[in-house]
């Protein structure tokens, strides 16, 4: 295959997965129903449908050269068209040859071997199309051939049907959002119009700024001047001074109206995007019925396995939920059904002597609730939780002291904690670790609250409320030096200025008291493993203490910036788990920002060597030492930060010659590292302005720079540089030992 | 019944009759069916052009660049785009060959440095200013490059095996090097390769 | 291209495009999508799934042929003997043909396939549209050619593109009185012959059946040769199948049927040549011809495709060349007991 064709295969199979998983859940839709037993007009379509499916998937795989799945179409192809043409009727054996082809469909579709399919597999279904055409009378050989495979011992929950990257949507939902975006596009006119007042205001200053150089020129050159001038001299001083303060009440006055221009966009644009993105929720609700359809096939399978006859029965499934929270509660859901069956429901004979139907009744229920939420009940008609082995089992694990008494409720919720997850009261799904623990975390982490009900003969009950949907994230802005983070807000428990005399030491850890209760403390530079910023010894100490259900910590921080929404987004997907880091969000300008993870950095918190805290260790005595680094890269200037900041000094960056030129002059520094290949002013060219200007001129400058010759290197020294470093053979410590010896 | 075979008809036979009734179409008719053939010729002729992939062994397209004064190339197949590096944000903890993440259109993509993820001798310090956006699939990350040398072909035949000792690099990691001293990597096993992709917890 | 799966129409299209022939100018996955688009874009070839949804490719078919005819190629995976039938029904409705679905991209043959495909639909987008049977005129003098005294116990046909309609007509113009057996050798894609058969037989009204070797031949049947085998029948009024090598690309051949007709009946059999393209049985016409035969080809206007039968009128190896109804007239005469 040429490598056009493989990219096209790529292509194809991907609309292939994307088709096949729709055939197959439809047909997962169509056979139960048909299995209803619905009247004939009814049942003719389903079947013509069902035959459709079958032979579009055939189609389909055979376009992507599946041949298996091909085969499995073909033969089901074969059945349903027999169905189709009256030559066979509806039977329990036909139902079942299509699930088991439905079965062998699924592993086949996710692109993993088959489950342990026996070799009779395949025979069962081709004999039974020819057996029953034969007449439909000899049913007693297909059958057992046909419930042969099925007797096998394990049978792994049907494998996940494929996930769809796509959704259906409505079109008058997407007609609605593409109203709003089309609104949307006014806004760029806003800021078009905010912009260019802003470079006009930017002009006005640039002509005043070249004035009031003019008069200052003048003025210096008055200076030398006779005194018999003076008063003609002041004359013209002060018609420079009444202009200028003329311009700028001009200037200010501009501001202002840019100002409440800049503030309207802002509350319009507020208003656009917060209605855009609640109708883009509402988008993608998705009805529980997409989730739930699966689960007929499920309780069936399920109730082979164990023997007990079991219906389903689903209420509600047409309410729509958010479909992120919709994906995260289909484990919790299949867990809660296997539990139910595997050990709610009794078995027949059981319920038969309890006075019970002989067949269990599994149901789930769907309603809505207020406040913009969902009520999930699964609740089974089986022997309910045992109250006696919880007692049991909660002793042993000690979450129940001895003798201790609890009501009924307590000892239900129980069944939450984790260390009943592997208790055999309670199934678990073996490999994967879940338990209702994880049921629960997962629902709480949607931001929803899971109980059950149980009664002692009757049954159980799940009662799961969720929110419609997923709120947004809220995080408090925090920085370290010129580095910023952003900590979730439902982590923060409080945020606090504290004296540094009021840091104790408890047990060799720092701590302080927060509203009466004393708080480990530590530096989040420290448990990030970032180097401690300088601050003033006795400057009050700006702390956010960060909990969970567990612990809380107080993380002493350099400035929190603001609490605002943002928005979550992935790190991508070769970071699939960092330590202390949970996901980035974008603020203003484009600029990413980590998200931090709180139960790492309280883990992590636990770990850092207490520092002793509130006393800097004693830092070396170049320690007041500011520095320069102007670079146009990014990653060498923040190579050459992160190696100055660890040896102590305080280092500021510039990206250009000019704006380090600009820097110098306004602050005070000790020193200026430069790179010599920079736009708008080279480092040569720094180096001249530096030696020229009268404030800078002693100025050590070191330059880093990737040109070698002996010319370069010369230039270097004529222009007044101090050292000269090749990047090329770059090596740390050569220039930690330049700077030391310059400085 | 037994084994079919696909169907053969007389094609060619097919064809020179439709030829000939072609050709006395020409005579009697408008240039119209002439210059239709024409067209039909010419862009044969034009797809003809196009370098076949399997002329005379087979070929690989690569995105050649320069890294720590090192020719590296890698499969334009696998490559996604090319970003300029602006803005760097540093993920403190990450492994260090991680360098951080970018923001490109709104979709956050994760930096490495190939020397760092080598273990190769890092000699000075050099202005890594472009990402290379590598993708297979799912997997996606950036690789940083001093600078991009453009996109070539080359023949298989030309990428011999590497020399253990020349590049410092893993032969698995390599189709080969070149007689110009052109490592090419072998991007897809980059890509897919398990080191690559971070998996961290904090121990409790 | 009319497709419901959206996998199978992408490789279509793509396998299509990759042509610089042929240029695919709209999908469509239904049927009454295919309608809307025929009227709109007027394409030179539609290839069309017969089992969609909302309207399937019969009534699309049909639609189409009544209010702006083109070419129209079913495209079908299936090979259940009924679904194929059915498929064929299309032809009733206008259709030029039946084709398998190709193989998909990775599959060893799918060079072939696809190879196969392409030059279908080029040489069909030839075939012209609008094909008018004429109705019957010339009666043949036949007495001239019975003169010889000779008894006609056989009547073999040889088609290929075009041939399932004009033997339907055919078929369906045989009285009850009609007491000849007929062999016929239909060129069709792998798969089809049963269900053609099972088609061929309904919608003719005449008995069809797939020969089977070593049956005898009755009257008043016609037996089609099964596809991937070469049709033979025996001096002792035998079918006789065999796996000899495909001639000229083609198995079953009408040559190899009208070489063993000649050779075991002599100027006993009758036999026709139908619309097809290539050279298959046109110099095994004249052969039979030779032998004594009565032997007929299909006139060019009433051809899909004038190839085999004109190969034949060129090799002087038909008696008469005739419209559909007229053969039908022909064979009545020759094979009806009054």
């Amino acid at each position: 295959m040429t490598e056009k064709e493989e990219r096209f295969l790529q292509r194809l199979l991907a609309t292939f997965k994307v088709e096949a998983s729709e055939h197959l859940q439809s047909m997962l839709t169509l056979l139960p129903e048909l299995e209803q037993g619905p009247d004939a007009a009814a049942e003719a379509t389903l079947i013509e449908t069902l035959f459709r499916e079958a032979h579009s998937l055939k189609g389909a795989a055979r376009a992507v050269n599946q041949r298996e799945i091909e085969m499995v179409c073909h033969d089901m192809e074969q059945l349903l068209s027999s169905l189709k043409y009256g030559e066979i009727t509806v039977s329990p054996e036909i139902f079942e040859t299509l699930y088991q082809a439905l079965d062998r469909l699924q592993p086949l579709l996710v692109g993993t071997p088959a489950p342990a399919a026996p070799t009779t597999a395949p025979v069962a279904t081709n004999p039974v199309p020819a057996g029953v055409v034969a007449g439909g009378s000899a049913v007693a050989a297909p059958a057992s051939s046909a419930s042969g495979p099925v007797a096998e011992a394990t049978r792994a929950v049907p494998a996940e049907p494929v996930a769809s990257e796509t959704v259906r949507i409505s079109t008058a939902k997407l007609t609605a959002l593409l109203n709003q975006a089309e609104e949307l596009h006014a806004l760029k006119f806003g800021a078009a119009y905010v912009a260019s007042e802003i470079a006009e205001l930017s002009r006005g200053f640039a002509g005043w700024r070249k004035e009031w150089g003019k008069a200052g020129k003048a003025l210096r050159g008055s200076r030398r001047g006779r005194a018999r001038d003076l008063a003609a001299q002041v004359d013209g001083l002060l018609e420079t001074f009444e202009q200028g303060d003329a311009r700028l009440r001009l200037l200010d006055e501009r501001l202002q109206r840019i100002h409440r221009s800049a503030e309207q966009e802002r509350r319009s644009m507020a208003g656009m995007i917060d209605g855009l993105l609640d109708d883009m929720k509402q988008a993608l609700m998705l009805p529980f019925s997409s989730l739930l359809e699966l689960f007929p096939k499920l309780v069936r399978d399920l109730s082979r396995d164990s023997g007990k006859p079991v219906e389903l029965v689903i209420d509600g499934a047409a309410i729509e939920i958010d479909r992120r929270i919709l994906e995260q509660m289909k484990d919790p859901l299949i867990h809660l059904l296997r539990n139910a069956i595997d050990h709610g429901i009794e078995k027949a004979e059981q319920r038969s002597q309890h006075g019970k139907p002989a067949q269990g009744r599994v149901s789930i229920t769907i309603l809505p609730q207020d406040g913009n939420q969902i009520e999930i009940a699964v609740a089974d008609d089986g022997g309910g939780i045992r109250h006696d082995r919880i007692r049991e089992v909660a002793a042993r694990s000690g979450l129940l002291r001895e003798g201790e008494v609890s009501d009924d409720e307590a000892l239900q919720a129980l069944v939450f904690e984790s260390g009943f997850s592997t208790s055999p009261i309670l199934t678990d799904i073996s490999g994967r670790g879940l338990g209702l623990a994880i049921v629960r975390e997962k629902v709480e982490k949607l931001g929803g609250r899971i109980k059950v009900e149980s009664q002692q003969g009757q049954g159980t009950c799940f009662r799961i409320v969720l929110p419609a949907t997923l709120a947004t994230f809220r995080g408090v802005l925090v920085s370290i030096g010129d580095r910023q983070f952003v900590l979730p807000s439902v982590n923060v428990e409080r945020v606090a200025r504290v004296a540094r005399h009021t840091v104790s030491t408890v047990e060799n850890r720092d701590t302080i008291p927060i509203d009466g209760q004393i708080v480990g403390l530590v530096w989040l530079a420290d448990v990030l493993g970032l180097v401690r910023p300088r601050s003033d010894d006795d400057a009050p100490l700006q702390v956010v203490v960060l909990g969970n259900a567990l612990r809380r910590i107080a993380f002493v921080v350099d400035a929190v910036l603001a609490d605002q929404e943002v928005l979550v987004k992935p790190l991508g997907p070769q970071l699939q788990r960092l330590r202390n880091i949970a996901a980035a969000t974008v603020l203003g300008a484009g600029k990413l920002v980590p998200i931090l993870n709180v139960p790492d950095l309280l883990l992590s918190a636990i770990r850092v060597a207490p520092a002793g805290g509130a006393v800097q260790a004693s830092a070396p005595e170049h320690q007041q030492r500011s520095l320069l680094v102007a670079d146009d890269s990014v990653t060498s200037r923040s190579l050459f930060k992160n190696i100055l900041e660890t040896a102590g000094y305080r280092v500021t960056t510039a990206v250009d010659g000019l704006d380090a030129l600009t820097t110098l002059r306004v602050g005070q520094f000790d020193l200026v590292v430069s790179d010599v290949e920079m736009p708008r002013m080279d480092g040569f060219e720094l180096a001249t302005q530096i030696r020229r200007d009268s404030k800078l001129k002693a100025l050590p400058v070191v330059l880093v720079t990737a040109l070698d010759s002996r010319e370069d290197r010369e230039h270097g020294i004529n222009v007044g540089a101090d050292a000269y470093i090749v990047k090329g053979s770059f090596d740390q410590g050569n220039l930690l030992e330049v700077v030391r010896r310059l400085l | 019944m037994t084994a079919s075979t696909p169907k053969r008809i007389d094609w060619t036979a097919v064809r020179e009759r439709m030829a000939a009734a072609e050709a006395t179409l020409r005579e009697t008719l408008e240039p119209s069916s002439q210059a239709h053939q024409q067209v039909l010729q010419q862009r044969a002729r034009q797809m003809a052009q196009v370098p076949a992939s399997d002329a005379a062994g087979e070929t690989l397209e690569v995105l050649q660049f320069v890294l720590a004064h090192e020719h590296y190339a890698l499969a334009s197949r696998f490559v996604d785009e090319v970003y300029p590096l602006r803005e760097l944000t540093q993920l403190p903890g990450a492994p260090r060959f991680v360098l951080g993440i970018v923001n490109v259109r709104g979709r956050i993509v994760s930096v490495i440095d190939i020397k760092r993820f080598f273990d190769l001798p890092e000699r000075g310090v050099s202005d890594l200013n472009k990402v290379i956006i590598l993708r297979d699939g799912s997997m996606e990350f950036g690789v940083l490059a001093d600078v991009i040398e453009g996109v070539n072909l080359l023949r298989m035949s030309e990428i011999q095996p590497p020399l253990p000792t020349l590049t410092g690099i893993r032969a698995e990691y390599l189709h080969g090097v070149t007689a110009q001293r052109l490592i090419v990597l072998d991007a897809q096993k980059l890509i897919r390769d398990p080191a690559m992709v971070i998996n961290e917890t904090v121990e409790s | 291209m009319v497709d419901d799966s959206p996998s199978a129409l992408e490789l279509l299209v793509y396998l299509l495009n990759g042509d610089p022939e042929l240029q695919v100018i709209g999908t469509a996955s239904n049927g009454e999508e295919a309608v809307k688009a025929a009227r709109r874009l007027k394409p030179d070839v539609i290839t069309m799934d017969i089992h969609m949804p909302l309207v399937d490719g019969f009534a699309a078919t049909r639609s189409i042929m009544e209010e702006c005819p083109t070419r129209i190629v079913m495209v079908t995976a299936s090979v259940v003997p009924r679904e194929v039938s059915a498929t064929f029904k299309a032809l009733e409705a206008g259709a030029l043909t039946v084709i398998g679905r190709p193989l998909g991209l990775g599959h060893p043959d799918f060079d072939t396939s696809m190879r196969e495909l392409l030059q279908t639909i080029k040489l069909l987008s030839e075939v012209s549209v609008v094909r008018r049977w004429s109705h019957a005129r010339n009666h043949p003098p036949l007495e001239s050619a019975l003169a010889s005294g000779r008894q006609i116990r056989l009547v073999a046909i040889g088609a290929s593109t075009g041939g399932p309609l004009v033997l339907r007509d055919v078929l369906s113009q045989l009285p009850a009185t009609f007491t000849l057996p007929i062999v016929i050798v239909q060129h069709i894609a792998a798969g089809f012959a049963a269900g053609f058969a099972e088609w061929l037989g309904q919608s003719s009204g005449f008995p069809v059946r797939l020969a089977e070797h070593g049956a005898p031949i009755l009257g008043r049947c016609a037996y089609l040769a099964p596809d991937g085998v070469h049709m033979e029948v025996t001096a002792g009024g035998q079918v006789r199948l065999t796996s000899g090598p495909a001639e000229h690309g083609l198995r079953p051949s009408v040559a190899c049927l009208f070489r063993s007709v000649a050779q075991a009946y002599g100027g006993n059999a009758v036999g026709v040549l139908l619309t097809g393209m290539g050279k298959d049985g046109a110099q095994e016409l004249k052969l039979m011809r030779n032998a004594g035969a009565v032997t007929i080809a299909q006139d060019e206007e009433s051809c899909v495709v004038f190839g085999m039968p004109g190969e034949a009128v060129k090799l002087e190896a038909a008696h008469f060349v005739l419209a559909p109804d007229d053969i039908a007239a022909t064979l009545r005469r020759l094979g009806t007991q009054p």
